[in-house]
Parts: C-alpha cells; structure tokens; sequence
C-alpha cells in the first residue's frame, strides 16, 4: 500500500519548503497543487509533502514578497491561485540556493565519506 | 505589506481548486472518483488546520480578538450595572481628583509660555556669597531657579540696576534680544471719568518683539516707544479690554489716564498672553520710560546701585544658554566689581546665572507648590485606594464567573487569552472611569482656581483647560488604574481547577473554612484600602487640627464685624493739605453711616501679610539695636480693634499733628515689647532711640495689649505702634451687626467725599484673615474631602467583599445552624472576620502614618505630626464606620433558613 510507502519517504527539514518552493517557480508560474507534485517528482519521491502545508508557506512568501499570486486557469481549464516568483524572490532564491548548497556540503563533510551498508 | 487582507472565502476556493486538480490528476493515473478524492484529502492533510493557519496568520488577528474582547466585555458589564455603576463612579472619583490637581499643577508650573520657541527664552539672575552694597534693592517674586525647586541658601535674585540692562542689551552676538520688566504695582486708572485699579507691569521696548508677541488689536509697544519724547503708550490684556471695553476694537487709540498721566491705548495683547508669570494677570503693559511719572516710588534709573529691574533675553539661535551665560558672566562681574565703589567683592564670588524663561516666572510655583504637591499624594492615595477597591469587587465578580472562565478553559481557551478578556473588560471600566473622571475633573480644579484666585489681591487667572499633558496624564493613569486592578483577579482567577468548578453548584463544597485560600487576594485588598484610608485619615485630621488652631487661636483683637476699606488717594493726585485733610474727613463721613460704631485706621491692616520692622536703640545700651515690629496707626485704631490700653494713654490729636509734621517723639508699645526689654518696670514714661547714633527721645506714652500682626503663625513679636501721618492706608470700619449687609452704605460714604476716589479694596476683617491662611485651608478642606472619600470608598470594598462572601457561604451558615449555632454567633463569625481585616489594616496604616507624619510638619501649627488625639479619633472612626459595613452583611448570613439553605443544593 501507499501508506508503506509514504512512511519510508523524509520528513523536510525546518525552512526548506520555502526554498523548495521558489526552486519549483523558477520554471514559471504554478498553481499550490503544481507545486507539491513537482516538488514530490523532482525529488523523485523521496520528500514527503503534506499539501496542507504548502499553504501557510505559500502565504508566507507572499507576504515577504518573494511570490506574487493571481487567479488564472490551469491546463486542464480549471480555475486555480497561481504563483509567480517575484524579482525579490529570484534574488532571495539564488541566496538560499547558495546557503543550502554550502550547509549540505559542510555537513556532508563533516559526516565524511560514505560508509558501506550494512 | 499594506495590500489588502485576503479573504476567507478566497482561500477556501483556492484550496477547493487544490483537491480538484490533484482528484483530476489521480483520476488520470489511474484511480477510481471515489479513491481519487480520498487520495487527494489524504494528500493534502488535516484541511481544518490549514484553515486555522490561514486565519490566524491574518495580520488584523489582535483586533479581531480585540473586537471580540471589546463586545464581550461589554455584554458581560451591561449584565451587571450595579457592579459596574460602582465601579465606574468609584474609579471616576479616583481619576478626576488626580486630573484636577494635575491640571493646577500643569497649569502652574509645567505648562510653556504661549510664544513661540519658548526654550529659547531666558531671565538673568545673580549669586554671591554677600548681597550687593545696592542704594535700593528689590526682591522680586518669581524667580526662577535652574534645579527644579531648590533654593540656596545664599543672596541670589532677579533684579538687575539699569546700566546693567543696558550693558547686556549690548552683547548683540549671544542674544537676539534683550528686554527689561518690572511690575508697576497697583495703578489708578481713569477711563472716560471712572476711576479704578489695575495691575500693571512697566516694559522695554524689546519686551514684546523679544517674546515674538504680536497684538490682537493695534499694535504692541515697541522701541519707539522708549524714547523720552515718545508719548505715552499703553498695550491692555485681553481680558482687561474685555471687561472695560467690552471688546470693543475702538477702544485702540483712546486716552486713558494712568495715575494722573494720560496714555493712549495702542493695542490689546493675544488672549493666550497674559504675562510672563503663569497664573498672574497684568491688565496692561507701560513703557518702561515712564517709570518716573507713573511709578510713586523714584528709582534711580541711571543709577548702577540701584537694582530693581527683571532682565530676561531671547538667545540667539544655536546659541546655548551656557555660552550665553559664560559671555555674560564677564559682563556682570565686571559690572559689580569695578568703578569707585564696587557693589559686591571678587571674594564673594559674584555669578550670573542665565535660567531658562521657557515656562516664565514662579510665583504661583513658590506660593503653592507645596500645597499641590501635598493635595497630589493624597489624591495618589485615593487612586490607589479606589483600585483596590475596583480589584475586590471585581475578584468577588470573577469568583462568582469560576463556571463560565472554567467552561471557556474546557473547551480549549489559553489561559493568556482569559487573562486578556479579564484585563480587557478592565479597561473599558477604567476607561468609562476616566471619561467621567476628565468631567469632574474640569469641574474640580475650576473651582479650585476659582478658591485660590478669591484669596488673592489680585484675581489669579490659571488656565485648567486640559492640554495634551494633562489628557496624557490621565489616559497614563487611567491605563495603569485598569492593569493594576484588573490583573491581579484576571491572574488569581484564571488559576483555576477546572473539573471541581464545572461539577461544583453556586456553593462551596463543604469543608473550606470561612476564612478560605480562595479570598487570599481579597484580604490583602481590603487591608490594604484601609491601611491607605488611615493614611489620609491621619494627614487630614491634622491639617484640620491645624486649621482649628488658627481659626480659634486669640489674636488680641476684635476681627468680627470688621470691615476692611483701603483708598490711595495720591494716586488721584491727593496732596499736601487736602491729602492732609481727606483722612478726618472719611473718618467722619464713615462714622456717620448707620450701623458703624467705630471707625480708625492704619497703614496697613492686620493679619495682612504686610509689616513693617526697625531697629531701637537705648540710652543705656547704645550697641544693642534689637529690630522690632512696627505699625503707623491713626485716631481710634485700638478703640476701633478693641486692642486694650493696659497702662499709659492712646494718642490725641496733637500727636497726629506733630506726625504730619514728621517729627514723631510718641510711641505705643505692646505688652510683649515692655515685657521684653524693661521686665517688670513700668516703660510709660522711658525714652526710645529710633535713629542711630542720636539721644533716644521718643517717648512710650501707652503700654497695650497683644495683638498679632504679621501672621497668624508667628508669635507676638514685641511691636511699636507709631502714630500716622493721613495718607495712603486702610480703614478699619466696626459694625454693629453682620458688617456685609453695610458694604455698599460704606462705599456711598466713600463717595459722598470724592466721587472720583477708586475704593481699592472692600472686606471683612474675617476674609482678610483667612486670606492669610488660605493654603491651611486649602489643603485642610480638600484632604478632609479626600480622606471621606477614601473612608467611603473603603467601605463599599468591605461591605462587598464580606456580602459576596455571606452568599457564598449561605450552605455553610445553614450548616452552622442547623448544628446549633446561635444568629449572635453567626453574627460574631462574619463580624469578627471583617474587624479582623480592619484591625489589621488599621495597625499597618498608623505605623505607616507614623513613619510618613514628618513630612507634614510645615504645614501644622500648633499639633504634634504624632498627635495621638488624631490617632486615636481617627482608629475609632474608621472602626465604627467600617463596623457599619461589616454589619450589614453579617445580619444577613443570621437571616439565613437552614432548611432553604440545605436543600439549595
């Protein structure tokens, strides 16, 4: 069953989604369900995403201005809240990328090479 | 961040459109309808709590909760108009008396002068270790000091020669402008043949360009008008041309004749100004040039020794008073220090002080400071009494809520939340409290104003409209008032146990004493309120004692049926020989009224303020030159007072003909003045030198009895009475009966004589008195106002806090008696717990009393700050009044049916 599944995939890390989040809108505007698909695909199933609370973070960047948010219609010619990734946005997107990318290799330092299962 | 809210319902569609896409999408891989939209809510989580999120990250959340906090606490208010009328009116009380004195105090002292850029204003003062070797030196009132209310010991004031004026007028790189002021005293105006007084204050021509002051009407005096050719100028207040001219415009370019001297009115000054000493009204404002002619007594105007000028500057901008003051610095000690007679050393370290002018001069700060500064503590303590007393009842209310505060918990509240409704209903108490309190509070302190402006020569003008200071007061402590006695029940409340409260009924459960955990805070409230009543208690028991001694104190002479008459007929160009002869005449013509017994008169009246002193001198002891106390009196002044002649004779006429020819050889001296310098000896007959260096040769003709003369206050000092020249004096008027009901057959009298006379003052003997002890009374009457107040208050916090409490228990009490307890037992349980309470209080409060009682020694007069009479009056009172709201209550829990009271539950 899904249920097994979803047990094995990770939890995100506190402040990720939010970076996830503006990664996806990179491509171009996208709708709260778009998102968490892409987010679930690109990470080839392995992030575990609760739509529910795509929600508050898509509010929160909107708030900050990162993303801006208008009514439109999607693909399959349903109305639906679409996203953009503002100027602020992309700026802060390349910023975050850059943190992230330096706090995983820093870790990934730390923890040192990988060692052999089992 | 100002974009519009979003909407509920645009979230919902948003979040709607959500679980379609991810449906339609599931439905494509594969997935039935049915399982599809199962898999898409299971996707999306717990959708409630999305919801929630999105509501609560609403930046307008602490207003909506505010709204609600705001339309509950109202309901919950209306729901008990009793509990809040009290509440309200006892907080109402509370603020508005603290407003009122506020707004005196705001009206005195800290309000800035109406000009603009006041900082920049600032009046010149001198220090030194000696005071200046100045001919002629005046100590004017109101002078500022740099540290708020101190006063050094050493010579310091503001009053500065004219050359110096002139020499400061000179430093053109610190100060924009440099002006002079001095009052003129009182003036005889005539206007349009009506003769009058009025309070006057001679200018500089900088004076009003300086304080950037521009007319209402006409023009302000201005430089032109200082020149000796200049004709006279006069500027009047507003309310002067008010009340003389009825505002008319017309009345700019008039004559008017200011004493003896005819003056065109140029202009009529802003309402807002009405001089640089807060409080003190000038009628009018005269150029300083025509000092000489107008003024009685000649000051030496070019002369450096003599000082009797205010000098005050505008700094010039970005100029700092402490350059400004270190630049004229060098002036004034060159000034004082050089020339062929230096008026004050380098030793005594001469100093010029420049003191800010920003909120003008002190007088009404000197005279009433500490007064206001008392009545401010009292009121302080009412405040706090009155919180207390709000935090009881309010406490008693929250017990009464426990089932509802413990439901709202049950069902998930935080307590914070709780906390905030409680507080919130709180304020709108305290609010509706200050609202009512700023209408009290404008209606107190008018009438205060209006008292202290009715002991006064001069009407006093003290402005109690409330500013933003005072509105900022009062919203600061109205806001505190909430907090203070609303948190502590919104904490003590919202500790609450939730199961028992929501199983238990109305009643207690059985087994918690009478005296319980439960009213922990309640007591310490009710203790409080009566430890803070005993403090006021005390303090106003002894200001009234104080009053009491001065009322009834003996003060050697007759003051009932007095009445009080002063004439400056000089300054209607009286003179020589009909100045001479104007005195006796009055003298007769007021003797004449029906009604008057007795008529006499002397320089000054008694018990007025004013004195006199002089030093003597003895044949025997020519070093010894003690100063005494001396009074110019006319024909039938000890006879008219009822002052008893004790050895000797009073004056006769010859004496008053040899006065006028000022070569006085009779003196009268009081029994104090023989007692002290010639013991047991009789003085009629000895000689008094009265000039230095010459042979005594005035001889005490009378010896008479004790009469106080400078104030109420001070002992009897030994006193010279002198006999008096006719001229400028007060007559003093007996009358027969009630001497109000004769004012205006005296005043016919007056102008049966001379028409044209101005009657400058017009009152009893009795008024005159009190005016002299106003301050006493002031503080007397209002902290007794207070300490009912507080007793009152009190009060009503004990009879509600035992009446809640004999409802709470009424199970118990029904218990108690069914088991046999008697209604006088029941009666000794409730009552013994509230005298408990009080008895406590009341210790707490005396050692309080006792501690703080010193601080009041200034004001007393004749009883001790640890009078144990005052003490004692004021426990008894407070126990049998607060017995009174004990009983209440108690007789009530006695009234209770056992067997209704069994089966309530």
């Amino acid at each position: 069953m899904s249920t097994q599944k979803e047990k094995d995939r990770l939890e995100l890390l506190q402040g990720t989604l939010d970076l996830l989040i503006l990664r996806t809108l990179i491509f171009g505007p996208q709708h709260g369900q778009g998102i968490a698909r892409a987010i679930q695909q690109t990470s080839e199933d392995e992030l575990l995403v609760e739509h529910g609370a795509l929600y508050p973070a898509l509010q929160r960047l909107e708030e900050r201005g990162w993303i801006a948010a208008d009514w439109g219609t999607s693909a399959h010619n349903r109305k639906a809240r679409f996203y953009t990734l503002t100027r602020v946005g992309r700026k802060q997107l390349v910023k975050e990328t850059t943190k992230w990318r330096r706090l995983a290799a820093a870790i990934g330092r730390v923890l040192g090479p990988e060692v052999g299962k089992g | 961040m100002f974009r519009r809210k979003r909407k509920q319902s645009d979230f919902a569609a948003e979040i709607e459109a959500h679980l379609e896409l991810e449906t339609q999408q599931l439905r494509e891989q594969g997935l039935s309808e049915e399982e599809a939209r199962r898999a898409a809510r299971r996707a999306f989580g717990n959708l409630a709590r999305a919801q929630e999120r999105f509501y609560e990250s609403g930046r307008w959340l602490w207003w909506d909760h505010l709204v609600q906090d705001l339309r509950f606490g109202l309901r919950m208010l209306r729901k008990n108009p009793g509990f809040t009328a009290i509440a309200v009116l006892t907080l109402a009380l509370g603020i508005g008396a603290n407003t009122a004195v506020f707004s005196l105090i705001d009206a005195v002292m800290l309000r800035p002068l109406p000009v603009p850029n006041p900082q920049h204003l600032v009046i010149f003062k001198w220090e030194a270790r000696q005071s200046p070797e100045a001919e002629s030196f005046y100590a004017w009132s109101g002078c500022p000091s740099k540290a708020f209310g101190s006063k050094k010991p050493i010579p310091a004031g503001c009053s500065f020669s004219y050359p110096m004026f002139e020499q400061m007028r000179a430093e053109k790189n610190i100060f924009a402008a440099v002006f002079a002021f001095v009052p003129a005293e009182q003036l005889g105006v005539n206007i349009d043949g009506n003769a009058s007084f009025a309070d006057g204050e001679l200018v500089s021509g900088d004076f009003f360009p300086a304080l950037g002051i521009r007319a209402a009407w006409g023009r302000v005096l201005g430089v032109s008008d200082e020149g000796a050719t200049a004709s006279p100028a006069v500027v009047l207040s507003y309310t002067y041309w008010k009340r003389q001219f009825g505002g008319e415009p017309s009345a700019v370019g008039k004559s008017i004749v200011v004493n003896g001297i005819p003056f065109t009115i140029v202009g009529v000054a802003p309402p807002a100004f009405l001089g640089l000493d807060p409080g003190i009204v000038h009628d009018m404002w005269l150029p300083l040039s025509t000092e000489g002619r107008v003024v009685q007594h000649v000051r030496k105007v070019s002369d450096a020794a003599s000082w009797w000028l205010m000098v005050g500057a505008r700094l010039k901008p970005r100029v700092t008073i402490a350059q400004a003051e270190a630049a004229s610095q060098v002036v004034f000690t060159r000034g004082v220090t050089s020339g062929g007679s230096p008026l004050l050393k380098w030793e005594d370290a001469p100093h010029l002080e420049l003191v800010s002018l920003a909120h003008g001069l002190v007088t009404l700060q000197e005279q009433l400071g500490d007064a206001l500064f008392l009545l401010m503590a009292a009121v302080g303590l009412v405040l706090l009494i009155a919180c207390a007393n709000v935090a009881s009842l309010t406490l008693a209310r929250a017990a009464a809520r426990e089932k509802e505060l413990a439901m709202r918990f049950a069902l998930g509240a935080e307590r914070w939340r709780i906390i905030r409704q409680l507080l919130t209903e709180s304020l709108i108490m305290a609010v509706a409290g200050g609202l009512l309190g700023i209408v009290f509070a404008y209606v107190g302190a008018s009438s205060l104003a209006a008292f202290l402006s009715s002991n006064r020569y001069s009407p006093l003008e003290i402005n109690v409209h409330p500013d933003w200071r005072v509105l900022g007061f009062t919203m600061a402590i109205t806001t505190l008032t909430g907090i203070l006695f609303g948190l502590a029940p919104a904490l003590r409340s919202t500790r609450i146990n939730v199961a028992p409260a929501l199983k238990e009924s109305a009643v207690s459960p059985p087994g918690t004493a009478l005296i319980g955990r439960r009213f922990g805070v309640g007591n310490v409230l009710v203790v409080a309120q009566v430890a803070l009543s005993i403090l006021v208690l005390v303090g106003a028991s002894l200001l009234a004692r104080t009053l009491i001694n001065l009322a009834t104190m003996n003060i050697g002479f007759d003051a009932h049926n007095v009445v009080l008459l002063s004439v400056y007929p000089e300054l209607n160009g009286y003179k020589g020989e009909r100045l001479a002869s104007l005195f006796p005449e009055l003298q007769r013509r007021l003797s004449a009224v029906p009604g008057v017994t007795s008529v006499g008169y002397s320089a000054v009246p008694l018990l007025s303020g004013a004195y006199g002193k002089q030093d003597i001198y003895f044949a025997n002891e020519p070093d010894r030159s003690p100063s005494v106390a001396v009074l110019k009196v006319g024909p039938n002044f000890f006879e008219t007072l009822r002052i008893p002649l004790l050895a000797g004779r009073t004056y006769n006429s010859h004496d008053f003909a040899d006065a006028s020819e000022k070569k006085t050889k009779v003196v009268i001296v009081n029994q104090t003045f023989a007692r002290r310098f010639f013991g047991k000896h009789n003085p009629v007959g000895q000689l008094l030198g009265l000039e230095k260096g010459k042979s005594p040769d005035a001889e005490i003709v009378g010896v008479v009895g004790d009469a106080k003369y400078y104030s109420l206050r001070e002992g009897i000092e030994p006193t010279l009475y002198f006999p008096m020249e006719p001229g400028g004096g007060i007559f003093e008027v007996r009358t027969a009966s009630d001497p109000k009901a004769l004012l205006s057959s005296i005043r016919g009298a007056v102008r049966s004589v001379d028409s044209n006379l101005p009657i400058f003052q017009l009152m009893t003997q009795t008024e005159q008195i009190n005016r002299t002890i106003f301050q006493e009374r002031l503080v007397a009457w209002l902290s007794g106002a207070f300490a009912l107040l507080a007793l009152v208050v009190a009060c009503i916090g004990l009879y509600g806090l035992l009446a809640h409490e004999v409802a709470r228990r009424t199970h118990e009490v029904g218990v108690r008696m069914a088991l046999g307890a008697s209604p006088l037992e029941v009666l000794a349980l409730v009552l013994g717990r509230g005298i408990r309470l009080v008895a406590l209080g009341v210790v707490i409060g005396i050692g309080t009393a006792l501690g703080l009682a010193r601080y009041l020694q200034s004001l007393l007069y004749g009883v001790h700050p640890i009078d144990p009479l005052a003490y004692a009056t004021v426990t008894i009172l407070l126990l049998i009044v607060t017995s009174g709201a004990c009983y209440l209550p108690a007789r009530r829990a006695t009234k209770v049916d056992p067997m209704v009271a069994l089966r309530y539950e």
